[in-house]
């Protein structure tokens, strides 16, 4: 009895613990679902994009813009000649990263052009802290078009080596980069303007490069043009985000996992299956015969105290006997 | 309500379960989570407020100054539109907005106040300093209202530094330097009053102008002739300014009657019509006595030649292919030069001229997107000859690619299926490259002509319509690509078998279990299922029970004790026996019978026949008593 009983609570526990998982929003860093400050909930509506992983699934390059938003996991080879293979065939690419993790696609690439990986405060043009820069110095094109203002969050900067990048936003001049990590310009650190986006055109497609991963957070993406900037960069194309790159927590696996087996049961199958498994048991418990009642108590009270008695005879011997009285 | 009380029990230790499970859960995945990655970002909402650096904020601010004070009022307005990009945290936006707002209204002042200074000095120039003084007194007003804003903008700055922090030494010296630049203004708005002054008590001169030939050839040159004089006297040995087209193009001096005559060589200009006019400014001594004056506007026509450009395009322009664009300069006269200029597609290149034609062969770039392009062709100046030019607008648009396409109506996962399609060519053919997406999955094909996409739809994909996206890149350029999108029904036949077998083998179980009117034997009642048999009625004496039961209610009757359901047969009878007097045999003989139904292998004949007996003897009792 008490085995079962714990066997049931743990399977409740844990029916409980998956469906919270599933249910409650995640709050790691660029979840789709994530409706708090650090996730893309915001830019996954706005551009309606899609969750993708390029190892299982494939997207036509001819019509789509990929997002590579702040890696956390190393590049393999393999991967960054998949990319390779996006952008010569016509696709949009748009890496985002300020730690340098993108560096091994760019070198991959064959372009002279890497992230610092050095935070670069403002201490003049900012949101509200020095650590979120503002960028006033947007250089025109098709991309820019109707952005005047970017709004960063503890960016890097490009260090652009080679020709054949365009750059489209610079830091101010009052800009410098944090090499000792105390959140003041000190001698030594350099100082801007910084390239922190550039854009080159790679094959049939196009590369588009930011020395921040946080510019379309839910709580950056509304500020200064950075919406505009994405819809400019999305156009009429299909927007797929890369969710690969992120390493997983071990709530976010569970809760993944969770969401796969869900999604398995939705599937048409399981979901009419379960549907006419159902509607049987329904059909099964209303029409079955219901039981004497009484008669287990008698047997059970008989059964306590002589519990070396069978239950099967005492029950065939009932039966029997309520034939009788009925007849009698 | 004692019945109630285990059940309570249990549901108050399943509850606890539950939530201690859930805690556990729960702890061990924070325990598990690694350790807190790097720091990608910060939420503003939880950052604290930082003021912007007063050292790089004073620079900002003294920038806009020195934009100001240096005259640059474009800088200024730019400057200004910097500075209200920085960073001013709301509590102090007002004082930041009210000094930005006051350097750009003494921007704007000290513009407005250059401006019309200067349009009343090159009145005053001309001698007419009547007309200037409404202009004068405007810049009066402005200087005033400049004056004002930059008293109020040094308690702005005091305000602004205070703030800050910024250095007050440094705004303080740069709004003083304001205030001489407002200053210097007022000096030369004094000056220039002063002259208007002046002028009215100088003696009036009258300056006359004439040219011919009013018609010439541009770059020829025309002969400027007239007078300057006063209303007493002619004006002789005064210098006086030509001004062809608004350019100063010559001097003359006037001689004892006061004409000046000179001949200018013109400029090669090619517009129809040029105003010369003269102008005499008296200069040393010449200033005390007369005011400047300008003479009237004589038009002078020109003559040029003006050759048309006449182009076209032979054929269609196409990415990665040529054109021909065929062309002629005309002109009254032989023409000069030798070759126009051809500007395509971001390139341009010199063609030659053959008896006024060209032609040329030009290319469209490959990558060139479909639109509508300027296609420019331009003839050179040359002296007489005017520069020409002739724009046309060619249209590139790829030709279309039809493609026709044969998707499967559905398509079973684990097995092969073919996408099918055709490309129609018009007159030329070329291969293509298909690339398809379908359920994840990426497929390429190359063709020349109809095309076959072999789809691979892996088990893990579950029924349902799946999209599938198909794109038609022609290897040449000149045609264009073709994107085809829809849908196909995926059946996946392991995951319908699965679960609808499962169901089916639930529900079939659960329909027998029906019919024969059994419960499902609990797991612990199994396990007495062996020692059951042992103990079942023996086959075919089923009766015998009921007969005993029988006479269990018919002796209840008679004796007035009822048989307790703890009761076995054997107590009932012992129970009962002293009060049965004669039938206690008889009853006792069906007890027997019936306990050996129950438990023994077989029950004589002998046994079943006193058994019915006795139970007959009891009836007739019943209905006796």
């Amino acid at each position: 009895m008490k085995f079962r009983l714990m066997l049931l609570s743990a399977a409740l526990a844990l029916l409980a613990v998956s469906a919270a998982s599933a249910l409650l929003p995640p709050s790691e860093d660029y979840q789709p679902s994530n409706p708090y400050w650090n996730g893309l909930e915001s830019f996954f509506k706005a551009v309606k994009a899609t969750s993708i992983n390029p190892a299982y699934e494939k997207v036509a390059p001819e019509n789509s813009v990929l997002f590579v938003i702040g890696p956390s996991v190393n590049f393999t080879q393999l991967r960054v000649e998949a990319l390779k293979e996006y952008l010569l065939e016509g696709g949009t690419l748009v890496l985002m990263d300020e730690t340098g993790a993108v560096n091994p696609v760019l070198s991959g690439l064959g372009l002279n052009v890497s992230v610092d990986g050095h935070p670069m405060l403002d201490p003049v043009f900012y949101y509200g802290s020095w650590r979120m820069p503002k960028i006033i110095n947007v250089v025109g094109g098709d991309l820019t078009s109707g952005v005047e203002n970017i709004a960063l969050n503890l960016p890097s900067t490009l260090n652009i080596k080679g020709s054949g990048l365009t750059v489209l936003a610079y830091s101010s001049s009052f800009s410098f980069l944090d090499l000792d990590g105390n959140s003041e310009p000190s001698a030594g650190e350099p100082t801007g303007p910084f390239p922190i986006a550039a854009v080159a055109n790679y094959g049939k497609g196009r590369l588009i490069l930011f020395s921040d991963s946080s510019i379309f957070l839910n709580s950056v993406i509304s500020l200064g043009d950075n919406l505009k900037l994405l819809h400019n960069i999305a156009g009429e194309k299909a927007v797929f985000v890369d969710v690969s790159v992120w390493q997983s927590t071990p709530q976010l696996a569970y809760r993944n996992a969770v969401l796969s087996v869900y999604r398995v049961f939705s599937a048409p199958e399981f979901r009419y299956s379960l549907a006419f498994a159902t509607v049987t048991v329904i059909y099964m418990l209303t029409h079955k015969e219901k039981p004497i009642p009484g008669v287990d108590e008698e047997v059970d009270e008989l059964l306590r105290r002589h519990p070396s008695w069978n239950r099967r005879l005492l029950e065939a011997l009932k039966e029997a006997r309520d034939r009788v009285v009925q007849r009698g | 309500m004692k019945a109630h009380k285990p059940i309570e029990k249990a549901f108050a230790v399943l509850t606890i379960l539950i939530v201690v499970a859930g805690l556990l859960a729960y702890s061990l995945i924070q325990l598990w989570a690694p350790l807190k990655p790097m720091v990608r970002h910060v939420n503003p909402a939880s950052e604290a407020e930082q003021p912007p650096l007063p050292t790089f904020l004073a620079l900002l601010v003294t920038n806009v100054f020195d934009s100001l004070i240096g005259g640059n009022y474009t800088a200024t307005a730019e400057q200004l539109k910097t500075l209200g990009a920085a960073y001013i945290p709301e509590r102090y936006r007002f004082i930041a907005d009210r000094f930005t707002q006051l350097l750009n209204d003494a921007s704007s002042l000290l513009n407005d106040t250059e401006n019309l200074l200067d349009q009343a000095e090159a009145l005053i120039a001309l001698g007419r300093g009547e007309e200037a003084k409404p202009l004068l007194s405007k810049a009066s007003a402005k200087l005033a209202s400049a004056n004002s804003t930059c008293i109020e903008l040094k308690s702005a700055c005091m305000e602004l530094a205070k703030t800050f922090s910024l250095p007050t030494d440094e705004l303080n010296r740069r709004v003083d330097e304001l205030g001489r630049v407002i200053a210097e203004l007022y000096g030369r708005l004094l000056r220039l009053l002063e002259i208007v002054e002046k002028q009215n008590t100088l003696e009036d001169s009258y300056l006359t102008v004439d040219a011919e030939p009013k018609t010439v050839w541009t770059g020829g040159s025309i002969e400027v002739s007239g007078r300057l004089y006063t209303a007493k006297d002619a004006l002789k040995g005064r210098s006086v300014q030509i001004y062809v087209d608004g350019a100063g193009l010559a001097q003359a001096v006037t001689d004892d009657e006061g004409e000046f005559h000179a001949k200018i060589s013109l400029p090669y200009i090619y517009k129809p019509t040029i105003p010369v006019q003269a102008r005499y400014i008296p200069k040393g001594l010449d200033s005390e006595p007369y005011k400047p004056s300008a003479s009237n506007i004589v038009e002078v026509s020109l003559l040029y030649v003006k050759p048309a450009i006449k182009a076209e395009t032979v054929g269609e322009a196409l990415p990665g292919k040529t054109f021909t664009l065929n062309g002629s300069v005309e002109a009254e006269r032989p023409l000069p030069y030798s070759a126009v200029k051809v500007s395509w597609a971001g390139s341009s290149l010199t063609l030659s001229l053959d008896d006024g034609c060209f032609t040329a062969t030009l290319y469209t770039p490959e990558d060139i997107p479909d639109g509508e392009y300027s296609l420019k062709v331009e003839a050179p100046a040359w002296k007489i000859f005017a520069p020409a030019q002739a724009t046309i607008q060619v249209t590139v648009q790829r030709l279309p690619l039809n493609v026709t396409l044969q998707p499967p109506i559905v398509v079973f996962a684990g097995f092969p299926s073919n996408l099918n399609g055709k490309i129609v060519y018009s007159h030329e053919g070329f291969n293509v490259t298909v690339r398809a997406v379908f359920a994840g999955q990426a497929y390429t094909a190359y063709s020349s002509g109809e095309f076959s996409v072999g789809l691979a739809v892996p088990l893990t994909v579950f029924s349902g319509y799946q999209d599938y996206e198909v794109y038609v890149s022609p290897d040449l350029p000149w045609y264009r690509s073709v994107a085809l999108k829809g849908s196909i029904l995926v059946v996946n036949p392991f995951t319908i078998l699965v679960p609808f077998g499962l169901v089916s083998a639930l529900s079939l179980k659960l329909s027998r279990g029906k019919k024969t009117g059994e419960a499902e034997p609990e797991e612990g009642f199994q396990r007495q299922e062996a020692p059951v048999k042992a103990y079942s009625v023996a086959s075919g004496l089923e009766w015998l029970i009921d007969m005993y039961w029988q006479a269990v209610v018919i002796v209840s009757r008679l004796t007035g004790v009822e048989m307790k359901p703890s009761m076995t047969m054997r107590e009932y009878l012992n129970a009962v026996g002293s009060r049965l007097g004669s039938f206690k045999a008889g009853f006792e003989a069906l007890t027997v019978a019936a306990e050996k139904a129950l438990y023994s292998p077989a029950v004589s004949a002998e046994e079943v026949e006193s058994a019915r007996k006795a139970l007959e003897q009891l009836k007739v009792a019943h209905v006796e008593v």
